[in-house]
């Protein structure tokens, strides 16, 4: 009998998070990068079909949270590039700091230390 | 500022579709690969790693269906497609889409045509600067609103406000107008008159009206009487009368025989501000004198005669201008003590003091028509509503292979939608240009003319007449479709992929929804149609109404001698000598004058009239309107020597003037019933008696002239004009012996009439029914809109009705050709379909009559003595609409008659 890992779904909203904080650490990379990258991150507990990442790359740069390219692969293959901008950074620092604090009072009520007397 | 940036981005990705989606086929089938030669180099096989990578990935369909919404303005993509595809699914079906458009073009021009005529009356401001800025000044007193006032009043309103940035006054003036000091005697010219505003000197520059040429008015025009004799014509009188001549501008005419300068013509847009009349020329008060006002025109405090006009300040509403001009209001002394106390101005919009006090009334027919037109409109509505029924029906198949595949529903309606709109629009379209063309024609009948002055009708494309057309479209295109589009969506999947939307669907329902549209149909119009038969008689009544003289042969010209200088005793000689020599020519019968006609715009009234032996009647308050004694106040009309017999009118009693009734004869007076009845009680208490006007004249009355009913008759005096006073202005009556005479008996007046002086103005030539026909204008105005409203709702009514009666027929085909085949005869068929015909049209009939007798109370009084309960209108309408019905039934029931069983048993 497999067991079977429970993975969580993406929350939505949240890959676009990973997907500034990874180009924000590893620079420029291909959609395949960073979805190999994000995989990697979350030791394969994120249930992730790498196909929806593209749209979440689409709404980021349209809100002009990262830029693209087209470029040349390691492997010699046409790939598309993306890069975090200046705007990327900051609202990547601002949703940071938001998750953050949101998790440290979230665990303060979870803490079975602090029920009760 | 990210909202805008991604709106920006995504209409840049509606241009660039299919780059994007080439990159993103690339983009994926790249990251494919490297999933690929990543799984092998873990040892996967080939097929296995693309199992994998394809697994990993996810769905790329969905994918893209994913990138695509976000990379495009999702609503205007399916919006275009939508379009596209209604476009197409109209063309594929000519016939209905005709039709559709035909009814809605219908309903919906009726519509806006009355919109439009409605726009130019009411709605449509004067073109000038700023135009809502203009409002005019009413004066009330002690209850009765006046829309005209004194010259006294106007320049203390004029110098003391301080709401108006410039107040302007002007009225109405009629003058003869020649190129040539002396026409007619040197050239066959004529002296023509013509219409236009005496106004003050500020007038142009408080409208804000620019010259086409030269210069306008200012505020010398105003410093002193009779010192700057200048004129501004009017564009079109440029044009027509003087033939757009460049160098008319520095030149004189002469108005009533003087010279004036011509200073300026208007531009072409500008038409007046009086009535909706369009005005031929504008001269300053001050020059009043020589344009038809008395000399003493300043001194007269009781002549009120000029409407007020002006420009509010900036920010200034009309309720708080109307507040100031009531503290203003205190300040007006008049010459007779407590004559103007009470005063109170009203100040209202510019387009209310164009129609003075009849705007109520204007407004009235206007919401009547509006509404009678709407009722046309939810014909024309249901109409195309039960078409797209019966199409929806024979689309359901489409429509559910499409829900099967996994449309949703409301994407179904949407679409079903925009091909709503799609006719909607079309139709509208249609509608809009079959408006204009109708506008045009309603105009030339439209009752609010002077005399014989058209009304200023500007069809320049107006932008509210166009947003009606859209607003009204797209409303229908809503009510219409919506209904048909949402039972579509609903059709259920598996009968209607077998095709079994045969017998037992929709329509063989007893109240489907076809039948309740039709019985809709069928009400509305008995409501259009009853308020036509309503008007129309109302008009029949007014035709046949008594108008208290004979307008048969009767032949009218106006003469004023007194615009070119005749003072009184050479009018009469001119007169005299004038009916005379008309009476000679041949055709005619009799002549003879008067100084008003019975509806003919102008009233004449004298004051102070009372019987012999009584005391004399209360003095004057001032000689304010509102202020006269209305029990001594008479009309009078001062007449040539058979007059009574030239007009046709019959004498109760006594007998009519004669030559012999002249300045030197004792004083003599005929009156009417109404005014015998106030003055004695009856008119055979009245004959032989005296009476007294203000001066100690006395007249004996010799006769009691007979009213007519055409309208409210009103006490009135007949004077022999030879004994009357001062009056230049009369009316040549002439009854010929056939109206065949007319044309030669007009040219012949004209030419005794240069004879005797070529510079006299003749004018206003009326023929026969002429002279009554303003008193008709308002009911014929009215009986034509809703008779042409009639025909349409019932012919857009037989035609709903024809479709569904159709419809159901073919439904039962099968089960027409199985009775048939069991030995049923064409009769008993025939029975069967005009049955289920009959009960919708007699339901229809009975709640359309039901809705008439309550929706006509509200309109009574606009019905000139015909009772709302007039069962022979309700009666002919019912049975109207019952023959059309039947008509509409009967022939897809002949049809249903005509089918062959072998062969619809055969269809299965």
């Amino acid at each position: 009998m497999e067991q079977h890992q429970r993975k969580n779904e993406v929350l939505p909203g949240t890959l676009n998070l990973m997907v500034l904080k990874t180009l924000s650490t590893l620079g420029s990379l291909h959609g395949y990068g960073i979805a190999r990258r994000i995989e990697q991150i979350s030791g394969n507990l994120l249930q992730l079909n790498q196909g929806t990442i593209y749209p979440a790359l689409l709404s980021l740069e349209q809100m002009g949270w990262i830029s693209s390219k087209w470029g040349v692969s390691e492997n010699n293959r046409r790939a598309k590039y993306y890069s975090i901008t200046r705007a990327g950074k900051k609202q990547l620092a601002a949703e940071e700091e938001n998750w953050r604090r949101t998790s440290e009072i979230m665990i303060r009520f979870l803490d079975p230390s602090e029920e009760g007397a | 500022m990210t909202r805008l940036r991604i709106f920006f981005h995504r209409l840049l990705g509606l241009f660039l579709r299919r780059k994007l989606e080439r990159e993103l086929e690339e983009e994926i089938r790249s990251h494919l690969e490297m999933q690929i030669e990543d799984k092998l180099r873990q040892g996967m096989s080939l097929e296995d790693a693309r199992r994998a990578a394809r697994l990993r990935f996810g769905g790329v369909e969905q994918v893209k269906e994913a990138y695509r919404d976000k990379s495009r303005l999702g609503w205007i993509e399916s919006l275009w497609l939508d379009l596209r595809y209604g476009v197409r699914m109209l063309l594929k079906k000519p016939g209905f889409t005709l039709m559709a458009v035909l009814t809605l073009s219908l309903g919906i021009g009726a519509n806006t045509a009355i919109f439009s005529v409605v726009n130019m009356f009411i709605f449509r401001q004067l073109p000038v600067e700023r135009p809502d800025e203009l409002a005019a000044v009413f004066v009330r007193d002690e209850g009765e609103v006046g829309t005209r006032h004194s010259y006294f009043h106007y320049i203390h309103l004029r110098d003391q406000n301080s709401v108006f940035s410039g107040l302007a006054a002007h009225k109405m003036g009629v003058v003869a107008i020649s190129a040539e000091e002396h026409p007619g005697e040197t050239n066959d010219q004529y002296v023509d008159v013509i219409r236009g505003e005496i106004v003050s000197g500020n007038y142009f520059d408080v409208l804000g009206v620019r010259p086409a040429l030269g210069r306008t008015f200012g505020p010398e025009e105003d410093r002193a009487p009779n010192s700057h004799p200048v004129v501004v014509l009017s564009y079109r009188s440029w044009q027509r009368r003087f033939r757009s001549d460049p160098v008319l501008v520095g030149r004189a005419v002469y108005l009533n025989g003087r010279p004036f300068t011509v200073i300026g013509i208007t531009p072409p847009s500008f038409k007046g501000t009086e009535h909706a009349i369009e005005m031929d020329f504008w001269a300053p008060i001050m020059m009043q004198a020589q344009l038809g006002g008395g000399a003493e025109w300043m001194k007269e405090e009781g002549l009120a005669d000029l409407s007020l006009l002006g420009r509010l300040k900036p920010g200034v509403t009309r309720r708080q201008a109307e507040a100031h001009l009531y503290t203003l209001a205190q300040g007006l002394a008049g010459p007779n003590p407590g004559s103007n106390e009470g005063i109170k101005f009203n100040v209202v919009s510019e387009i209310e003091g164009r129609y003075h006090s009849y705007f109520g009334w204007i407004k009235l027919i206007a919401a009547l028509a509006l509404g009678l037109s709407g009722l046309v409109t939810l014909v024309a509505c249901a109409n195309v509503a039960n078409l797209l029924l019966a199409r929806a029906t024979a689309r359901s198949r489409e429509i559910v292979i499409r829900l099967a595949m996994g449309a949703g529903r409301w994407r179904i309606i949407r679409q079903l939608l925009t091909e709503s709109m799609l006719l909607a629009l079309l139709g509208g379209g249609l509608g809009l240009l079959l408006a204009l063309w109708g506008a045009e024609l309603m105009s030339a009948g439209s009752p609010f003319i002077i005399d014989s002055e058209r009304a200023v009708v500007d069809f320049s494309p107006d932008l509210r007449v166009l947003s009606w057309a859209v607003i009204v479209s797209m409303l229908t295109g809503l009510l219409f479709g919506l209904a048909p589009a949402w039972h579509a969506a609903r059709t259920d999947l598996i009968p209607a992929l077998k095709n079994e939307t045969g017998a037992g669907a929709a329509g063989s329902r007893r109240l489907s929804s076809r039948n309740l549209l039709v019985i809709a149909q069928l009400s509305i119009s008995v409501v259009v149609l009853v308020s036509a038969g309503l008007f129309v008689k109302a008009l029949y009544k007014a035709q046949t109404a008594d108008a208290g003289f004979q307008t048969e042969n009767l032949l009218s010209l106006r003469l004023d001698p007194g615009l070119v200088g005749y003072d009184a005793a050479r009018a009469r000689m001119f007169f005299t000598d004038l009916v005379r020599q008309v009476e000679t020519l041949p055709g005619v019968r009799i002549a003879s004058l008067s100084h008003t006609t019975p509806f003919g715009g102008e009233i004449s009234v004298v004051v102070g009239i009372v019987r012999e032996g009584d005391p004399p009647p209360p003095p004057d308050k001032g000689l304010d309107p509102g202020s006269f004694d209305t029990q001594s106040m008479f009309y009078d009309n001062p007449v040539g020597a058979k007059y009574f017999e030239t007009m046709g009118i019959p004498l109760a009693l006594g007998r009519g003037f004669t030559e012999r009734d002249h300045g030197k004869a004792p004083a003599v007076v005929i009156i009417n019933q109404a005014a015998a009845r106030r003055l004695y009680g009856s008119e055979q208490q009245a004959l032989g008696k005296r009476l007294r006007d203000g001066e100690s004249a006395r007249m004996e009355i010799v006769g009691i002239a007979q009213d007519g009913n055409l309208e409210e008759p009103r006490p009135s005096l007949f004077t022999p004009f030879l004994q009357s006073k001062d009056h230049k202005r009369m009316t040549l009556l002439v009854r010929a012996t056939s109206a065949s005479e007319f044309k030669s008996i007009a040219e012949n007046v004209r030419r005794e009439v240069r004879k005797l002086d070529a510079r006299a103005p003749v004018f206003q030539l009326k023929l026969g029914e002429d002279h009554i026909s303003p008193a008709l204008r308002g009911p014929r105005f009215v009986a034509g809109i809703s008779m042409t409203l009639a025909v349409i709702a019932l012919t857009l009514a037989g035609m709903g009705l024809y479709g569904v009666m159709a419809y159901a027929v073919s439904l039962r085909t099968k089960e027409i050709g199985i009775r048939m085949a069991l030995g049923a005869r064409p009769a008993d068929v025939l029975g069967l379909v005009l049955r289920q015909g009959i009960f919708l049209t007699l339901l229809g009939v009975a709640l359309g009559l039901g809705a008439s007798l309550a929706l006509t109370r509200l309109v009574m009084n606009m019905l000139y003595g015909v009772s709302t309960t007039d069962p022979l209108t309700f009666v002919v309408i019912a049975l109207l609409l019952t023959f059309v019905a039947s008509l509409a039934c009967w022939i897809p029931a002949r049809r249903a008659t005509k089918v062959d069983p072998m062969i619809t048993l055969k269809y299965e």
